[in-house]
């Protein structure tokens, strides 16, 4: 049962500062364009908090050259379906930089890699079919299909326009437990750079009803995080831009530590010798 | 028993708040990418 707010209020005011910079090839004006700074939450997706970005840079390059907006990260194209904290934790959390410098491109979109987005319909879809994948891993479905439209909608405009409580007043009814209805399965996500991303049924209870622990997923889904390297300093283990101590409950952490997709998103990182 | 006795709640917690303040309280002067309307739908949690 959600009942600690603070928490969820602290996961929700996450913001992270993003300085947008025009790829220096695609700018036709004889200086340099200005770069554009914009505090976003962690929880959005760019294409929700990217227009006046567009609009800025849209003045600085041809308008017959300009296709589809199209994020990149130290020569890493950005996917737009994974949320914004997920993108930094995975590839610029280490670095430890901010404001983090994202390029932006209007040519040359990178077809194999990243999905066209089109408009914020696309996202919604995206984020809506999310939600319904996550309520059939924990609750087969039944607290979405019993839902109605105006709910599904409810829950996107509350992700949408940052509006805490709009969203949770849906979003808490998802995320409701009984002892006759327990979470069957935790909604999680492993990514790793350049690795294919990791989402496997898991059982947040044991057979003696002891909650499963972070570091038993971790066990289970990818040992060799927990397993230190001798020519590194081993990995990190990233939720929400922090490392959760393994013992960590791990249906805990689905309540209250999951992005508003209903998701656990878990970023394995390489940690920097000292 | 309540969690917020546990050591990992408290490590949590902790850390939630260094994040904040370490990636968004330095920054508050930034444009804004979400701006509130003034219409705001209350509910109860």
């Amino acid at each position: 049962m959600i009942e600690d707010r603070q928490i969820l209020r602290d996961i929700w005011d996450g913001r992270i500062p993003v300085c947008f910079t025009l790829s220096q090839d695609e700018y036709t004006s004889p200086d340099q364009p200005d770069v554009y700074y914009l505090l976003v939450p962690r929880l959005s997706y760019f294409p929700i908090v990217s227009d006046k970005v567009v609009r800025f840079f849209s003045q600085y390059v041809q308008p017959d050259t300009q296709g589809e907006m199209w994020l990149e990260f130290q020569g890493q194209p950005l996917k737009w379906h994974y949320p914004i904290g997920v993108l930094y934790d995975l590839y610029a959390a280490d670095q430890d930089q901010l404001p983090w410098n994202v390029i932006v491109h209007f040519q040359k979109f990178p077809e194999s890699e990243l999905l066209r987005c089109g408009s914020r319909d696309a996202v919604e879809s995206h984020f809506i079919a999310t939600v319904k994948e996550a309520d059939a891993l924990k609750h087969r479905g039944v607290v979405m299909s019993g839902m109605q439209k105006r709910d599904h909608k409810q829950l996107w405009s509350g992700l949408r326009d940052d509006k805490f409580e709009e969203f949770w007043t849906i979003n808490r009814r998802l995320m409701e437990q009984t002892v006759e209805n327990q979470f069957r399965s935790i909604p999680f996500r492993i990514y790793q750079i350049e690795q294919p991303l990791i989402q496997k049924l898991f059982q947040p209870l044991h057979e003696d009803g002891k909650p499963a622990t972070l570091k038993e997923l971790l066990e289970q889904m990818l040992p060799s995080v927990l397993t230190p390297q001798p020519n590194n300093g081993g990995s990190r283990v990233l939720i929400q831009g922090i490392e959760p101590p393994l013992e960590t409950p791990l249906v805990w952490l689905s309540e209250y530590m999951s992005h508003p997709d209903n998701f656990l998103h878990i970023c394995i990182t390489s940690r920097s010798l000292p | 028993k309540s969690v917020k006795w546990e050591a990992w709640y408290r490590d949590i917690t902790r850390k939630l708040r260094e994040r904040n303040n370490r990636q968004k309280q330095p920054f508050l002067q930034y444009e804004h990418a979400i701006f509130k309307k003034s219409w705001v739908k209350k509910g109860d949690m």
